[in-house]
């Protein structure tokens, strides 16, 4: 049978004109960047400027203010910890929330044992921040205000925007894991009044192992890897030329095709829940309807263990919960942060559509989810949670 | 190229699973146990239909994670056709050990469908 790939907010595959752009630069072209004193370290160096530009373009920023990275993770705990690094003397807060991805809550905890003040804000039941909690909580001693543009596991958008404008005139630095958000939904550096973005190469069609922190003009933070000064300074060690080459090439292509990408996933997306929900009862969606990434569904079906479903799922590959710890045996922290009962958390499957499901897969993914679904509710006795 | 589909579970584990044994209940059951993990919520009941000190029929209903569900499944395909006493006697070591192994922090799930049986038989036995 034919297998079904639902699970685009853990990785997604690289395309096969980014593959085709990456592949020369591992082989033939093998220089050194930083060579550029002969023509093959000059070609690698102007293959990585372009690279730089087209990650730049995509996200509204100056090509100089793109520092490549080796993934999210490195981004956001070079922006965490170099903004801690770098605060002035009298200023140990830091504001984060709930329902972060554990790249940024354990850096963060790693900071708190390290004498910065945390405040994690709390979301409410869509998975929100509210961006007045925000405003109330920075104060004088507060250096950085860090939120997720979009939630991976329920796929809500954070009001990026007005809690940027608190930042700005609060004079905070303000940062902001989009790696769920880049190629899904506009993620645009300047408008958003961010200081410091956090990007992945692997969850919008690109290679894994390549990211990218987004610093702005004139902001200043200490690196978190020092040695032969490569991005300028900002983060040393020799670029992965190949990865940035397709992560620039999955930048020029989200560019070009995220509007129709985004209503494609959408429609995919409305149809699956709509065949879920008008075929199964005791099903409930989680995150916001409204606001949320156009290729998240997170839903909780009741009386049944997730991970009980997923084996039953045999041609689907889904999730029940974040990739990172979905062999952790707690249920999920950002479905109990939405005020979700274990219970519930237990029950719920994140479905992460992408560019290649079509109407056909969906609707066998629903036929399956419905056979699973009684058979397992079938099983419990009278009276089961 | 051998290996579980599962990173955690084995292939025997996952079969019990998706095809569990003796599934469902009894009807007019002689005995039934019904066990509940107290910190996840996972339940396994079982109902017998006995005769003599025989398991003349086992079924069972569970609610929970694969492994409770898996060691329900396997202990409802032990206790079939057996005596009484040997359906006491099996414990959860034996359980996980059919299931191909179970993770260290399930082992509380893979013991519910044996406190089960004990529950419904404990005193059943012309000997105990």
């Amino acid at each position: 049978m034919e297998r079904i790939f639902l699970d685009h907010h853990a990785t997604t595959p690289v395309l096969p004109e980014v593959a085709e752009a990456m592949s020369r630069w591992q082989t033939e072209r093998f220089a050194n960047p930083s060579s550029a004193v002969y023509i093959e370290g000059l070609e690698a160096s102007r293959a990585v400027d372009r690279a730089r530009e087209q990650v730049a373009a995509l996200v509204g920023a100056r090509a100089s203010e793109v520092v490549f990275t080796s993934g999210a993770t490195e981004a956001n705990n070079a922006a965490l910890k170099g903004a801690a690094w770098s605060r002035r003397e009298g200023r140990d807060h830091l504001l984060t929330c709930a329902v972060e991805h554990k790249a940024v809550l354990e850096p963060v905890e790693w900071l708190r044992r390290q004498g910065v003040r945390v405040t994690v804000l709390p979301v409410d039941g869509v998975g929100r921040v509210d961006p007045g909690a925000v405003s109330e909580v920075v104060g004088e001693s507060t250096f950085l205000v860090s939120i997720q543009w979009a939630n991976g596991e329920v796929g809500t958008l954070q009001p990026v925007e007005e809690i940027g404008r608190v930042c700005r005139e609060r004079g905070v630095l303000f940062h902001v894991d989009a790696a769920q958000a880049l190629g899904k939904v506009e993620v645009d550096f300047g408008h958003y009044g961010a200081d410091l973005i956090s990007l992945s190469a692997h969850k919008s069609y690109g290679p894994k192992g390549i990211g990218a922190l987004v610093v702005r003009r004139g902001v200043r933070i200490d690196p978190l890897l020092h040695g032969g000064g490569q991005e300028r300074g900002r983060r040393s060690g020799t670029i992965h030329v190949a990865g940035a080459v397709g992560f620039g090439a999955a930048c020029e292509i989200a560019a070009r095709e995220l509007t129709d990408l985004a209503a494609r996933l959408r429609s995919l997306r409305d149809r699956l829940w709509g065949g879920i929900r008008t075929r199964i009862p005791r099903v409930r969606r989680n995150g916001d309807p409204d606001r949320a990434l156009p290729n998240n569904l997170n839903v909780t079906f009741e009386g049944v263990y997730a991970q009980a479903l997923i084996q039953g799922l045999r041609h689907v590959a889904v999730s029940s919960g974040s990739a990172c710890s979905s062999s952790n045996p707690e249920p999920s922290y950002v479905l109990r942060a939405l005020g979700l009962s274990d219970a519930l958390a237990d029950g719920a499957l994140r479905f992460g559509l992408g560019r290649g499901n079509d109407e056909r897969q969906v609707d066998s993914v629903v036929e399956a989810l419905v056979r699973e679904v009684e058979r397992l509710r079938a099983l419990a006795p009278v009276g089961a949670p | 190229v051998s290996g579980s589909a599962h990173a955690e579970y084995a292939d025997v584990l996952l079969d019990h699973l998706r095809h569990p044994r003796h599934p469902g209940e009894v009807t007019a059951a002689d005995a039934e146990g019904r066990a509940q993990h107290e910190d996840c919520g996972d339940v396994v009941r079982l109902t017998f239909r006995l005769r003599g000190d025989h398991v003349a029929e086992v079924r069972f209903q569970a609610a929970g994670c694969p492994v409770a569900l898996a060691a329900a499944s396997a202990v409802a395909e032990r206790l079939a056709g057996g005596t009484i006493d040997q359906a006491l006697a099996l414990g959860p070591g034996e359980v996980e050990r059919a299931l191909g192994g179970v993770p260290e922090r399930k082992r509380g799930c893979a013991a519910l469908a044996t406190e089960a049986a004990r529950l419904a038989l404990a005193g059943r036995t012309r000997t105990g």
